[in-house]
């Protein structure tokens, strides 16, 4: 359903800010990663990543 | 299984991976100059455990490794898909 | 240009044969969501993408995925060689074992051969920058799986390190993503304005 509310809210604030809402609609967004703590070599290659924040180890269960 | 050469090629394999992983994070952060640095720091790093393990066990490259001896060492035993 | 380093990117020594498992892991070789797709599919999207970024990064773990499929070559090609004839017919693989011997090729876990259908090239960068996120949480749900199949820790070790390498390939085509959709709404080239909206 189309709705005139939101459109105008959108509107209003394109004309104010100069910049599309964000984030848009139909689109995919994966957050940007930001440098943080490394681990050494021999622990990063054990784990499959220097990065902690990408580290999820698998606990596997079927 | 050799465990010296283990030892050796496990350096090399952790600090190439490191650089690795620095490498792919800077194709998407090219201006990251922290990131830089450690990617630098790191190929030194990584330069000197390669010659370690290049002078004990052979080449790992045929275009940037020296042939030690009066034989093609490329092709010697073991291979990468060869239990160690 | 592509070049070569006699190493696996992580060491696979597995001390004990199984047939049955090597019929499976032989997915992420010749199957669906394995290496060779993986690596020709991101191969080929980076010719035609706009920002360096994106090139960069489908360069990369394309070829990164490459020393992954020498990895499962590894893998499979130590789960079976010296196991006898006999075993790889109880394991189900009678029939590659005609056709292949102890030889390792490409074909999937039923034993159909690689099929470059599995993957696409679009030539839209943003819809190939979402397939290689989809391509990824396939490839890292098929080897968990696969470790779910495996009950001898020399194989779920190298399995694992591959779980993860998907994960974060996730992260940086995700990230690429984003650098392209910034830069195609600068250049007004992807986003539809309606009427009378907005000034850019």
């Amino acid at each position: 359903m189309f709705n005139q509310c939101d459109l105008k809210k959108d509107y209003d604030m394109m004309q104010s800010n100069d910049c599309l809402p964000m984030p848009m609609y139909a689109t995919a967004y994966v957050r940007f990663q930001k440098l943080n703590t490394l681990y050494n070599p021999i622990e990063g290659l054990e784990k499959g990543t220097i990065f902690p924040e990408l580290n999820f180890p698998y606990m596997h269960k079927a | 299984m050799d465990s010296e050469r283990y030892n050796l090629l496990r350096q090399v394999m952790a600090l190439d991976f490191y650089l690795v992983e620095l490498n792919l994070y800077l194709d998407t952060h090219p201006a990251d100059q922290r990131a830089i640095q450690l990617f630098n720091t790191a190929m030194a790093n990584a330069r000197i455990a390669r010659e370690a393990y290049e002078r004990q066990c052979g080449p790992l490259t045929t275009y940037n490794s020296m042939n030690n001896g009066s034989s093609w060492q490329w092709i010697n035993s073991p291979w990468p898909w060869e239990n160690m | 240009m592509f070049l070569y380093e006699k190493k696996l990117q992580y060491p696979v020594n597995i001390k004990n044969c199984n047939p049955k498992l090597a019929k499976y892991i032989i997915t992420q070789y010749g199957g669906p969501d394995g290496e060779l797709g993986a690596s020709l599919r991101y191969l080929s999207q980076r010719f035609h993408m706009p920002i360096n970024e994106a090139k960069g990064i489908l360069n990369d773990i394309g070829v990164e995925e490459l020393g992954h499929l020498e990895m499962i070559g590894t893998i499979v090609h130590q789960l079976t060689q010296g196991a006898p004839v006999e075993a790889l017919e109880e394991a189900g693989m009678g029939g590659y074992y005609a056709e292949h011997g102890y030889g390792i090729y490409p074909v999937n876990a039923s034993g159909v051969p690689y099929d470059a259908n599995s993957f696409a090239v679009k030539g839209d960068p943003v819809a190939d920058l979402v397939e290689d996120l989809a391509a990824e949480q396939k490839a890292r749900a098929t080897y968990e799986h696969l470790i779910h199949l495996s009950d001898d820790p020399d194989v779920i070790d190298p399995l694992r390190f591959l779980r993860a390498r998907e994960i974060i390939h996730f992260q940086r085509f995700g990230e690429a993503l984003g650098l392209v959709q910034d830069k195609m709404m600068q250049k007004n080239s992807y986003v539809i304005k309606p009427e009378g909206m907005c000034k850019r």
